[in-house]
């Protein structure tokens, strides 16, 4: 049974090697310098990867498609600026205040979170709106489109800040998005359904299998796969929750609520992609697009929805950086749109289109931010960081051709 | 006589991991003489070619070539070696970069220089000079992407001329060729060969050896089966040669009875999309009866591609006429609705149009047909599974499994993958445009069996084919299309290659 395992982890090793990387990378750090394992760090590096995470999920599809989408940065930017105009001029505060006089203390704070974070998601759909509508029915290359919502976003921004920071540290509630975590116990709860519902998955899936008389794989092997990622799960939650440190403080115990919500649209975006007719229409688009079209799929309203999925993530990402930050700067977002790519192409994703995975761009973003805040603590000197990641990016994808080659 | 031989390949074999392509291959070529090569797809004719290229250089294979009476040892570092030696070939994919014109195209990677810059005025004159001394009639001027593909061949042509090449390797030239264009490339075979040039002529319309060809080499997995003067064969042994079993019938007959009308076109007329100043259909009527086979026969260019894919809505610009479908009028405007009428469309060129190449078979095969299995926004995969299974068994495509990728089949197979797409969404009229265009025989008499136990189940079929042959032998009915025109409807009984030629050259008119 062991060696019938051993066999298809070979076949499957094309997948792995992205999360063999991060191993290595993480038992590199890890060893060079143990704070890299600390329970801070653990708990910091997925928040920080997060907003890039979240986007990428997305970036996916449009590269998938053929396209690009250069704008996410300063759309995201954008998006968190709008949110923390609404707190800072008590936009929303204010008049909700006037109208509603009992609402007051806690109660007004969340209901002008809630408000601001629905607003603002609105302000990234449109933003999707607006690029989808012009590179599905005008035929703008993407390239170009969103070129010129980089330089649009961007002026945006220095137009709502009015060229300063608005500070958000009256509301707590909307920081919580960013900065909050959430308590061991509703943690643990989350965890065992999780868990319960993978396995649950994957026997349902045999046995629809077999109800349509189609062979299994080594049920050995799916058990082992879903426990790894089961046991995966678990360890970090323990961790976070510092159950093996049992001094720790009770307002640092728990997961982040961010990295909850990136797990959420990974996971919705994952099953998208692979479940379908939406993802599927995205792959066959990228694959051929005369074949797609011929196929009778209708390739202006995928295009238009795929960047309007992708606007809708640069409105959650552009909430989440508002409260990450705290406040809204001038330069918000500036730079993100080219981490989104790298990680979507360390992971796997072909900028000729038809190939890749929002997995493969989660972790991709993760290998990203593994290496830079290693280096960050190895103390690196911080001129040669983005140089080391320009490097690991080309070696990677160089290694992905290779490979294919290989294999043809 | 040994001196007349210009290349004298000896017991190559040639292995890859798991397969032997060539084994003991021995062929001689005589100077001067037009070599024919065939064989179905996979048998060797490939491999072979890039041996003499050096794609695959000495070394990696075993047994030795000579070549004008020396040992020929390419390094396989780059094809400019074979080229210095003489020997040029011309792909079956045309290499030319669309945006630079002929002479620009011919001289690439070896322009004239004068000094640091390209000397344009002999570029142009030496192109000219090439284009001159083999009579081909292109304007060395002209931007490659306006010519036609006949053109485009004769530039690939005088590109492989450019420089002394005593032997011309030709792999598949005609595949894409009208039959006029065809006709043109055989008189400058005929010009080249009565300048000495020897030339390898690779082909799978096998009716081109007896025009053009000397001696033919037939190939068979791997081995060389026959060679022979070509006046010592005759199509019928030709082909069993290549399949190694009597195949007395290219054509299998099927038994079916054609029921009343179906589906029915009249006075259609349509614009080119692209450039709406011009009328790409003038006119075209025709009637299609349940359970039968329609042949559509025509020249390159004269309509066909358009005509079928302007009634499956994915391209003309309808100015006039009518398409009905059970005696009532409907109107289609994309794939999608004409699927929704029931009308599915195998396109012309499978690799472009037809499949996502580097998706599975599966992928390929559900591509259309999502709807059927989604409820709500899920992909019901194993119903998808299953119904895949079903039709790469009962269509008997040959494959690991359906999860390989497309574009690791051989044509035959993949064209089959584009057929189980279509037959998956049950149509009841299956428009086949070119179904066996760059397949080899035995799999082309595969797909003939499907479409004849498709119209024995009901199904009503139009098929454009570009060999005449083909199209009178599986036909109930051929429409020969003329000019953007429908040139008239014969009945298969009173058609004739001579007949359905009249028609689509505008000889007689309907």
């Amino acid at each position: 049974m062991f060696n019938s395992m051993i066999a298809v982890f070979r076949k499957n090793i094309r997948s792995y090697i992205l999360i063999i990387a991060l191993v290595v990378i993480w038992l590199g750090f890890g060893i060079a310098q143990p704070a890299y394992w600390s329970a801070d760090h653990i708990q910091n590096i997925f928040t920080q990867m997060a907003i890039i995470g979240i986007m990428a999920t997305g970036m996916v599809f449009v590269i998938v498609t053929g396209g690009i989408d250069l704008s996410v940065g300063f759309g995201a930017g954008f998006v968190s600026v709008v949110a923390a105009a609404l707190l800072y001029y008590g936009t929303i505060e204010t008049p909700l205040h006037a109208l509603f006089p009992a609402l007051a203390g806690h109660g007004l704070e969340v209901v002008t979170a809630v408000i601001v974070v629905i607003l603002s998601i609105g302000v990234g759909l449109l933003i999707g709106l607006w690029q989808g509508s012009i590179i599905a029915y005008l035929a703008l290359p993407p390239f170009i489109a969103t070129l010129g919502g980089y330089y649009i976003f961007k002026s945006g921004i220095l137009i709502v800040t009015g060229g300063k920071s608005l500070f958000i540290s009256a509301n707590d509630t909307y920081k919580f998005i960013a900065q909050g975590l959430v308590p061991p116990v509703p943690s643990y709860v989350i965890a065992i359904i999780v868990t319960a519902t993978m396995f649950l998955m994957l026997f349902q899936s045999r046995s629809r299998k077999q109800k349509y008389g189609i062979p299994l794989k080594s049920l050995a092997w799916e058990l082992v796969r879903t426990a790894i990622f089961a046991l995966i799960l678990w360890a970090y939650v323990l961790i976070v929750s510092r159950v093996f440190e049992p001094d720790a403080e009770a307002n640092i115990k728990g997961v982040p609520f961010l990295v909850l919500l990136l797990g959420a649209i990974a996971l919705v975006m994952n099953y998208v992609s692979m479940n379908t007719r939406f993802g599927r229409y995205a792959y066959a688009i990228g694959g051929n697009r005369e074949a797609a079209r011929l196929s009778g799929i209708n390739i202006k309203k995928s295009i238009f929805g795929i960047y309007l999925t992708m606007g809708a993530l640069v409105g959650i990402s552009g909430v989440a950086l508002a409260a990450y930050v705290g406040s809204g700067t001038t330069a918000a977002g500036g730079g993100y749109e080219l981490d989104v790519i790298a990680s979507c192409i360390l992971g796997g994703t072909s900028t000729l289109g038809g190939e890749g995975t929002v997995f493969g761009a989660i972790i991709g973003a993760l290998i990203m931010q593994s290496l830079g805040n290693g280096l960050q603590m190895m103390n690196v000197n911080s001129n040669l960081q983005y140089m080391i990641k320009g490097f690991v990016l080309i070696l990677a994808v160089w290694a992905d051709i290779t490979n294919k080659k290989k294999k043809a | 006589m040994e001196q007349d031989v210009i290349l004298e390949i000896a017991n190559v074999t040639k292995e890859f991991p798991g397969v032997t392509a060539l084994s003991d291959v021995s062929i001689k070529i005589r100077r001067g003489e037009i070599h024919g090569l065939c064989g179905e797809n996979g048998a060797g004719k490939s491999t072979l070619m890039k041996i003499l290229c050096g794609v695959y250089p000495h070394g990696s294979y075993s047994g030795s070539i000579a070549y004008k009476g020396k040992v020929l040892e390419l390094s396989g570092s780059s094809i400019r070696q074979a080229i210095e030696e003489g020997i040029a070939i011309v792909y079956q994919e045309l290499t030319l970069i669309p945006n630079m014109t002929v002479g620009e195209n011919v001289f690439l990677g070896k322009e004239p220089r004068n000094g640091p810059s390209i000397d344009w005025n002999r570029l142009y004159s030496d192109t000219d000079e090439v284009l001159k001394r083999f009579k081909l009639p292109v304007d060395s001027h002209e931007v490659v992407k306006l010519l036609g593909v006949g053109q485009m061949q004769m530039t690939e042509i005088a590109k492989a001329l450019s420089e002394k090449a005593d032997v011309l390797i030709l792999d598949e030239p005609t595949s894409a060729l009208s039959e006029a264009e065809v006709d043109k490339l055989m008189e400058i075979l005929k010009t080249l060969k009565s300048l000495g040039v020897t030339c390898i002529y690779i082909s799978h319309k096998l009716e081109e050896f007896f025009r053009i060809t000397d001696t033919v080499s037939v190939l068979r997995d791997g081995k060389v089966v026959s060679t022979a003067p070509t006046k010592e064969l005759s199509l019928e042994k030709l082909v069993s040669l290549m399949v190694g079993r009597e195949m007395k019938e290219r054509f299998p007959k099927g038994s079916r009875k054609p029921g009343e009308v179906l589906f029915r076109v009249e006075g259609l007329r349509a614009l080119d999309p692209n450039d709406p100043s011009r009328e790409v259909i003038k006119g075209a009527s025709f009637d299609l009866r349940k359970g039968e086979i329609l042949g559509i026969a025509g020249l390159m260019g004269s309509g066909r591609t358009e005509l079928v894919t302007t009634i499956f809505g994915e391209y003309g610009i309808l100015t006039a006429g009518t398409i009905s479908l059970d005696g009532k009028e409907i109107k289609i405007g994309s794939a999608r609705e004409a699927m929704s009428h029931g009308i599915s469309l195998v396109p012309e060129d499978r690799k472009r149009q037809g499949l996502i190449l580097i998706q599975t078979i599966l992928k390929n095969i559900s591509l259309p047909n999502l709807d059927r299995f989604s409820s709500f926004m899920r992909i019901n995969a194993n119903a998808e599974l299953a119904e895949a299974l079903k039709f790469s068994k009962s269509l008997s495509i040959k494959a690991p499994s359906v999860h390989v990728a497309v574009d690791s089949l051989s044509g035959g197979n993949q064209q089959k993958v584009v057929i189980s797409k279509w037959l998956m969404s049950e149509p009841r009229i299956l428009i086949l445009d070119d179904p066996t265009r760059g397949i080899d025989v035995g799999a082309k008499y595969e797909i003939y069996k499907l479409i004849n136990q498709l119209a024995e189940n009901g199904y009503s079929i139009i098929m454009i084919s570009s060999e005449l042959e083909e199209v009178l032998g599986m036909s109930d009915r051929v429409m020969v299309m003329w000019e953007g025109r429908s040139n008239g409807t014969l009945d298969i009984a009173a058609a004739s290659q001579e007949k359905v030629m009249a028609r689509a050259t505008g000889i007689e008119i309907a």
